[in-house]
């Protein structure tokens, strides 16, 4: 029962008890499917208790006799005495809806009840509930009110998640903050591998989790989610569970699956429709961060290698540098150049400087820390910006990446050469503040650590700061 | 400030709390605005999404089980930033209440406990029964005790047993006493798999449903509670948590068992303190004057049930009482307080629910009893894995 019916049904208690001499209000509304009467509240000697009992009527008795026919009901044990009055609310809103409220007066001194206050209070019961459709037209207002709210808060969420950082988290966080699951899953169908694979779950504390381990094949029998998806169902609503296909001109791109299990709150009719109608809306908003990350990686990132091109990694030095100064931490620079990468090319082509290329692009993005970054520099040049890191620890990096390196083998046998070449790399390290107390110095400071090792035999690595020592000597 | 108290079938509880808040009010100067609520209805609160989320009260009482749950929601504060706990002596066995799901941090107090017992009408059963085959009665004997009672009575609607449960339909806990009798509870020690596929769990559950079934027990009844068990010749059994039934015709022992159960089971009710209350040192305030042993067993006394202090025993019970319940208190077990345990209880109950309206409208059917306890089994190991 709703709040506001309990607290409109209270003041219509209060008022009957006040013109009657009745003490003690249990109220019940009737469950027609079970037979049973459930109780919300007492009212007892000025004190309001929400209540839980559950009494069956049956279906044969007087009891359910009168019960449904809106006929008063007395019961006794002991010095308890109980009058059952039952109230059928017909609604003026809602087509052939019936409801049956019971009041329960009760007394625990064994006397019967008057007859003068059982009619005051019916009197009082019958005429205040006649406005409960006021209560029921102010419920359905809310709703309403409610469900533009939310259609308005998806349009901006739909239309901002285009161009939020971590746009996909942005989504599901507005989504669980407007219709409150348990939790909220992503699914994102990936037509190359042919699969279902998960993206983000949220649950309502907010806390975000990667699920991308949850995978499944798109072959049906083998998941319920992937039955769901490839069915041409809109929505399936499974007791605390709604899925929800992602689909685009009939296409499958992906599943929201959301849940109330840990509340085993059954879902409710009105947010099964609003999702429902913005399903597509929702696809679409998807479809779009999909397509915006494209994008994005096409022109942030080297097509060849996948790292990061110059244009970015001159915005992420700029946001690092500051950091470093800010918090007065570290923050180094490494240099890599591949050696003999023009012979390379020049003897058995661009087709092989290509795969080298990749190679050494592999290696490093396996080698480095999360927070490290790599970018294609230009040519054969890759820089790595380490931050939160000392010369020692590029110095230990640098010398992990020349051995790592080292370890390629490129079989040039499927160029129709046989033949297998090794790769090895020169690099230079720069690290503020000691070396370098702004962007161009450190960047300088690592091209001349470079170009050291690399009119020194190539094939090796030098800090700045060593490189002077040596310079000294 | 904002309390919030579970509802109750003894109306003495309300007026035990209503005059606490008188009295704080005139001590302290702060009011304290108490509502009381149905665990439905503090459930609801929880999990109301946040558009219409009713502010949940800065301090409310919950069943110990649920502590774990809202830890894990974020939604009270560790009871270490409001008190010192070394202060307070209370059972070792209400531990698992204070520090839920095996935290090292403590998020609740005990307000009281119960533990089971099965009371008697020692008059009514001495010709089918000694006192001393009563003291230690196992299950079978004691099925055979309430077909005899139901045999003998010619009394309409007379039943063995009187349900003691105020919603008036079997739960979770009534179902746990039968349980303890064959398993360690309803979950493996480590809290991740739901042993419903044991056979002697489903036998326990069976076993309690049964008495209902075999009309030993009855269902959905009006409640009349709050005259005591006044049902003088409509039954003379019950079982209860509380001590709500000792008189002088009364006696009391163990509940039933079935070979030797390593436990007794007993639950805990505890305050929670809102981690989103604006009201932080009016709390400190309130438990500082509030969690006095005096006003610990004054509300033990009311209610008829346990104060969490270890050393009040002799304050409030008979020496009877105490023997009775000193045992069982040395084997004093509770469910654990895991963040999913209160959302299986939910769901079993919800089973039982639809149980017991199949027994009173004569159509239960046990065809799908396994296969429904296994789709909760699945769900909740499932969440046991995604929480």
């Amino acid at each position: 029962m709703n709040r506001k019916e309990i607290d409109f049904i209270f003041k219509v208690v209060k008022k009957a008890r006040e013109e009657s001499s009745v003490a003690n209000v249990t109220f019940f509304e009737f469950i027609k499917e079970e037979n049973v009467l459930k109780a919300i509240f007492r009212y007892r000697n000025d004190i309001f208790m929400e209540h839980n009992e559950f009494v069956f009527v049956g279906d044969t008795n007087s009891f359910y006799d009168a019960i449904i026919s809106g006929n008063d009901f007395f019961s006794k044990r002991g010095k308890s005495v109980y009058f059952y009055i039952p109230f059928l609310f017909r609604s003026r809103l809602i087509e052939n809806q019936i409801r049956i409220f019971v009041f329960r007066l009760e007394r625990f001194d064994g006397k019967r009840f008057s007859v003068r206050d059982i009619r005051r209070f019916k009197n009082v019961i019958s005429n205040s509930m006649k406005d409960f459709d006021l209560v029921e037209f102010e419920i359905m207002k809310e709703i309403y009110t409610k469900n533009v709210k939310i259609a308005t808060s998806l349009g901006t969420i739909f239309t901002r998640s285009l161009t939020q950082k971590d746009s996909f988290k942005y989504l599901m966080r507005g989504l669980e903050n407007i219709f409150g699951f348990d939790r909220i899953r992503l699914y994102r169908v990936d037509e190359t591998r042919n699969i279902l694979y998960g993206v983000f779950s949220i649950d309502r504390t907010s806390m975000i989790n990667d699920i991308s381990n949850d995978t499944v094949e798109m072959i049906k029998g083998l998941s319920s989610l992937v039955d769901i998806l490839l069915s041409k169902d809109d929505i399936v609503v499974k007791d605390y569970i709604i899925y929800l296909p992602l689909r685009i001109d009939q296409k499958n791109i992906g599943m929201l699956v959301a849940d109330n299990l840990l509340g085993v709150v059954h879902i409710k009719n009105y947010d099964i429709d609003l999702l429902k109608s913005f399903a597509s809306l929702l696809a679409l908003a998807i479809e779009n961060i999909i397509l915006f990350e494209k994008i994005e990686e096409i022109s942030l990132y080297d097509e060849l290698t996948k790292l990061p091109i110059r244009r970015f990694f001159n915005q992420r030095i700029s946001e690092e540098f500051y950091r470093a100064k800010r918090f007065n931490q570290p923050l180094s620079l490494i240099w890599i150049d591949i050696d003999y990468f023009k012979e390379i090319n020049d003897t058995y082509g661009h087709q092989v400087g290509d795969v080298v290329l990749i190679e050494i692009a592999t290696t490093i993005t396996r080698t480095i820390r999360k927070i490290d970054f790599p970018c294609r520099w230009g040519g054969d040049e890759i820089l790595i910006l380490l931050p939160q890191s000392s010369k020692e620890h590029a110095l230990g990096l640098a010398k992990r990446l020349i051995d790592e390196i080292k370890k390629i083998k490129i079989d040039l046998s499927s160029f129709g050469i046989s033949k297998v070449i090794n790769l090895s790399v020169s690099i230079g390290i720069a690290s503020y503040p000691d070396d370098a107390k702004s962007i161009e110095e450190l960047l300088n400071k690592a091209d001349e650590a470079l170009y050291w090792v690399k009119s020194h035999g190539k094939d090796g690595v030098i800090a700045y700061s060593d490189l002077i020592k040596e310079n000294d000597k | 400030m904002k309390l919030w108290i579970l509802n109750d079938y003894n109306y003495s509880k309300y007026l035990y709390f209503k005059n606490i808040s008188d009295e704080f009010l005139k001590e302290k100067n702060i009011k304290i605005d108490i509502e009381i609520k149905t665990r439905e209805s503090v459930w609801e609160s929880i999990f109301s999404f946040n558009g219409n989320k009713e502010k949940i009260a800065d301090v409310f009482e919950v069943p110990h089980q649920w502590v774990g749950l809202l830890k894990r929601l974020g939604l009270i504060l560790s009871t270490d930033l409001l008190c010192d706990l070394n202060s307070f002596n209370f059972f070792s066995f209400l531990k698992k209440t204070i520090y839920p799901d095996f935290s090292s941090k403590s998020f609740s107090l005990p307000l009281y406990f119960e533990a089971v017992s099965l009371f008697y009408r020692k008059n009514d059963i001495k010709k089918y029964i000694t006192p001393t085959e009563m003291k230690d009665i196992k299950w079978n004997d004691f099925i055979i005790l309430c077909e005899k009672l139901k045999n003998s009575s010619r009394v309409k609607d007379y039943y063995p047993l009187d349900n003691t449960n105020i919603c008036g339909y079997i739960t979770s806990d009534d179902v746990l006493c039968s349980v303890l009798n064959r398993n360690d509870g309803y979950f493996s020690d480590d809290g991740t798999v739901l042993e419903f596929h044991k056979d002697e769990v489903l036998s326990a559950i069976k076993d309690y449903i049964d008495l209902s079934q075999k009309k030993y027990l009855p269902l959905f009844e009006e409640n009349f509670f709050e005259r005591e068990f006044i049902k003088k010749k409509l039954s003379n059994m019950a079982f209860s948590f509380r001590r709500d039934l000792v008189d002088n015709e009364m006696d009391f022992t163990r509940f039933p068992d079935v070979i030797k159960r390593n436990y007794e089971l007993v639950r805990s009710f505890n305050l929670v303190f809102s981690s989103s209350t604006e009201e932080f040192s009016e709390i400190k305030i309130f438990i500082e004057w509030f969690y006095k042993p005096e006003n610990i067993i004054n509300l033990a006394k009311v209610m008829k049930v346990f104060s969490p202090f270890k050393d009040d025993l002799s304050k409030y019970l008979s020496k009877k009482e105490m023997e009775h319940y000193r045992d069982i208190f040395s084997r004093g077990w509770l469910c654990d307080s895991t963040v999913v345990y209160p959302t299986f209880e939910k769901m079993f109950n919800e089973f039982l629910y639809k149980k017991c309206l199949d027994i009173v409208n004569e159509r239960i059917d046990y065809s799908d009893f396994k296969k429904d306890l296994m789709e909760i089994k699945a769900l909740v190991e499932y969440l046991v894995v995604s929480y």
